[in-house]
């Protein structure tokens, strides 16, 4: 159930509890790499953890980062090009590498969906994978009933991005659950209210 | 103290704002309700544990929904609150303040304040019925001296009955308050009944100037108003032609009460008139008053015997009220276990006040010359036992910015009549116009539904005890609902006024029925009569 056709990346680090560093797949180490929307901000994934297969974290890319581990080093990037790296120095590896920042929102262990936030944790190398719609609904669907039950804290973290991702939540759930857009679009109208108004013109 | 049964309601946060009240946090919005009754044990100095009763005066809302979350009144909030996880169940919290009324005190039926703030974290619960019933009311249902009007408004399931002390009224008078058709004359005829059955046995006289009490004849053929012996209680209705007094019989201080605006010299003459009168009989005519002012006229006093002749045709010979023959007793009206209601609705306002201040003198006078002097069996003007009088429409008799005939008599009963034993319950639908001093004499009030502000102040302003929170209530009571305050009840209370036993006699008019059954066909218009070329009439 939770092997998808597109992976994300792995865990390589992990900030807190709910916050964990995913290194994107860049295509070199024979993992394609997935399309930038796959892993855009406000996407849902799910890490499968190697310690219990059955159970998913389920996590929203909440920002990321692009990183160049050569960057002002002396050597090799005197080349002029990366394209002439690769031909004047074959065994050269590109160690520039996209990383998201994840914030789990929830576990599902077989038909048990949570929302709170998960006691176990990831550990480092756990495969990252994007989640379908459909699985994005059944997340959503506990019990039978629609629920955002992390919202709650999602917006307990300190980031400027918070209420931008919560807000591109809500426009996506609209999308998935369309009886549901009322609701939705009172809980959005709230944080664009708090976000362009109440943040743009408190100063 | 509290029974292992009972559930704490709520936890003691701290002092209020005055020194008799304080706060404390519950989530029971359901059972704390305005005016609803809770108590909290403390120990007392001798180490006795007390039940220290409290009522709540207002409910603040400190955890609720989000605005937010109420902004599209499509969506229940409880079904935002759900989908983000949150059950709403227990979400919202209130602080309560609520007023000490005290510890009862057994021997004495009172309240007695404990003067010591509530720890904080103090449990709070809900007053038992068994506990309301020994505390609101100093007697019960059914004893003697008490009169049942109605139940605990807050506890509609638990019939908890609320018992008027009639000696505490009757002595220190009784103001029923209400905007119109709100139930003033249905509560006083509640009154009425209880004071009538064989319990109380009560003497009361009632001006009746809307005809609204003629219906409590029922009292007397009514077996619940019997007693087990012999006791029947009599209703005596008086018509407007019925209600006279012998001039004879007038004191000389009514005569120039009812002549207004005697001068010294008119007063002297006028007495002077009234002597030779009765020396040739003691049952003297008005004509016979009138030919005594003619013997004594001379030149000196000659514009005196004009001014009181003036005086006597205008304010004696033009009204109905005084009669040379015709009289109604005292103890015709006022007897122990009689009702005597004096219908006043087809007489003029002016010669309404007249009749109240001449029959408010008379019985004033009796019980003090009663009291001072002893009954005299053969004098039956003689009230030998406390009355109760009750004046409806009281602002017609006492009002606020202005004299009436009454105003200064009436004044006087309520401060001088509990001495006396003349009890009076003033009926009012507009207290804004009913004079202060009328209105704060009254020691108890029954007040119900009242929207006008200008009322709503005067009650503020002139009744003793209560409270904002009350003040606050009245608009917002339905008919029949009464906050009860003062002597007669052991702390103020709200109440559903009961049922009356006879039936009501003020209801109001069904215009809707009454023009649908009078209804008739237009007549066809006469055009003979408006023929252009006939001049008009």
């Amino acid at each position: 159930m939770y092997i998808t056709s597109v992976n994300i990346g792995k865990i390589i680090r992990g900030e807190n509890q709910v916050t964990y560093l995913v290194q994107v797949d860049n295509g070199i180490e024979g993992k394609p790499a997935p399309a930038p929307e796959d892993c855009a901000f406000g996407s849902y994934v799910k890490i499968i953890t190697s310690d219990a297969p059955s159970r998913a974290l389920i996590g929203l890319v909440i920002d990321s980062a692009l990183i160049d581990r050569d960057s002002l080093r002396a050597g090799p990037r005197l080349a002029p090009d990366f394209e002439s790296m690769n031909v004047l120095f074959p065994d050269f590896v590109d160690e520039r590498i996209k990383v998201v920042r994840t914030f789990l929102v929830g576990s599902i262990e077989g038909k048990a969906i949570s929302h709170d936030f998960p006691g176990v944790t990831p550990k480092l190398g756990d495969v990252v994978v994007k989640m379908t719609d459909a699985e994005i609904k059944g997340f959503h669907l506990v019990g039978g009933q629609f629920k955002v039950g992390y919202y709650s804290q999602a917006m307990q973290i300190h980031s400027p991005f918070t209420m931008p991702l919560m807000i591109r939540v809500f426009n996506r759930l609209g999308k998935l659950f369309p009886d549901q857009v009322e609701l939705l679009a009172l809980l959005r109208t709230n944080l664009e209210y708090a976000l362009k108004l109440q943040g743009g013109f408190s100063r | 103290m509290s029974s292992k049964n009972e559930q704490p309601v709520g936890r003691i946060k701290g002092p209020g704002k005055t020194t008799y009240e304080f706060t404390f946090i519950t989530s029971c919005k359901d059972k704390v309700k305005i005016s609803e009754y809770l108590y909290y044990t403390w120990k007392d100095g001798a180490n006795v544990e007390r039940k220290v009763v409290s009522r709540v005066t207002s409910v603040e809302q400190i955890r609720m929904y989000p605005d937010p979350m109420l902004a599209n009144p499509a969506i229940d909030p409880a079904v935002v609150a759900s989908a983000i996880d949150y059950s709403p169940q227990g979400m919202d919290l209130y602080q309560v303040t609520a007023q000490v009324v005290g510890y009862f005190k057994d021997q004495t039926f009172k309240f007695v304040n404990p003067r010591v703030s509530p720890t904080p974290g103090t449990a709070i619960y809900l007053a038992t019925k068994s506990d309301l019933s020994e505390w609101l009311s100093s007697k019960k249902v059914n004893d003697q001296g008490g009169a049942f009007v109605g139940t605990l408004l807050n506890r509609p399931d638990e019939h908890i009955p609320e018992v008027l002390d009639v000696k505490a009224f009757v002595s220190t008078h009784l103001a029923v308050l209400a905007a119109t058709g709100q139930g003033k004359s249905y509560t006083v005829g509640d009154i009425i009944e209880e004071m009538m059955g064989p319990r109380n046995k009560a003497a009361v006289l009632v001006f009746d100037p809307h005809d609204e009490y003629g219906t409590m004849k029922e009292i007397e053929s009514r077996p619940e108003f019997a007693g087990k012996g012999s006791y029947v209680p009599v209703v005596k209705l008086y018509r407007p032609d019925d209600i006279r007094v012998r001039f004879s019989e007038l004191a000389f201080s009514e005569l120039l009460h009812i002549l207004q605006g005697i001068s010294d010299k008119m007063t002297s003459v006028l007495r002077e008139a009234i002597h030779t009168a009765r020396k040739v009989t003691p049952n003297f005519t008005v004509q016979d008053v009138l030919n005594a002012l003619n013997t004594i006229k001379s030149k000196e006093n000659e514009s005196s015997v004009e001014g009181v002749r003036w005086r006597i045709h205008e304010f004696i010979l033009s009204r109905t009220l005084i009669d040379d023959t015709k009289h109604i007793h005292l103890q015709d009206i006022l007897k122990p276990g009689q009702l005597s209601i004096l219908n006043l609705s087809q007489i003029e306002e002016d010669d309404q006040q007249v009749i109240v201040s001449v029959f408010l003198n008379r019985i004033l006078r009796s019980r003090i010359n009663t009291m001072r002097n002893g009954a005299n069996p053969s004098n039956i003007d003689a009230l030998d036992y406390p009355v109760f009088i009750v004046i409806e429409e009281g602002h017609r008799f006492a009002p606020s910015n202005d004299e009436s005939r009454s105003k200064k008599i009436l004044k006087t009963i309520l401060s001088e009549g509990r001495k006396f034993g003349v009890g009076v319950c003033i009926v009012s639908q507009r207290p804004g116009k009913l004079d202060s001093d009328v209105l704060s004499q009254c020691m108890t009030q029954i007040i119900m539904k009242m929207i006008n502000p200008v009322d709503q102040q005067n009650i503020k302003n002139s009744v003793e005890g209560i409270s904002a929170d009350l003040i606050e209530e009245l608009p917002g009571l339905t008919r029949g609902q009464a906050v009860v305050i003062g002597e007669a009840v052991n702390t103020p209370v709200l109440i559903q006024i009961r049922s009356r036993q006879t039936k009501h006699g003020g209801s109001s008019i069904d215009a809707i029925k009454e023009w649908g059954e009078k209804w008739a066909p237009a007549r066809p218009v006469d055009v003979e009569h408006f023929k252009d070329d006939e001049p008009l009439k």
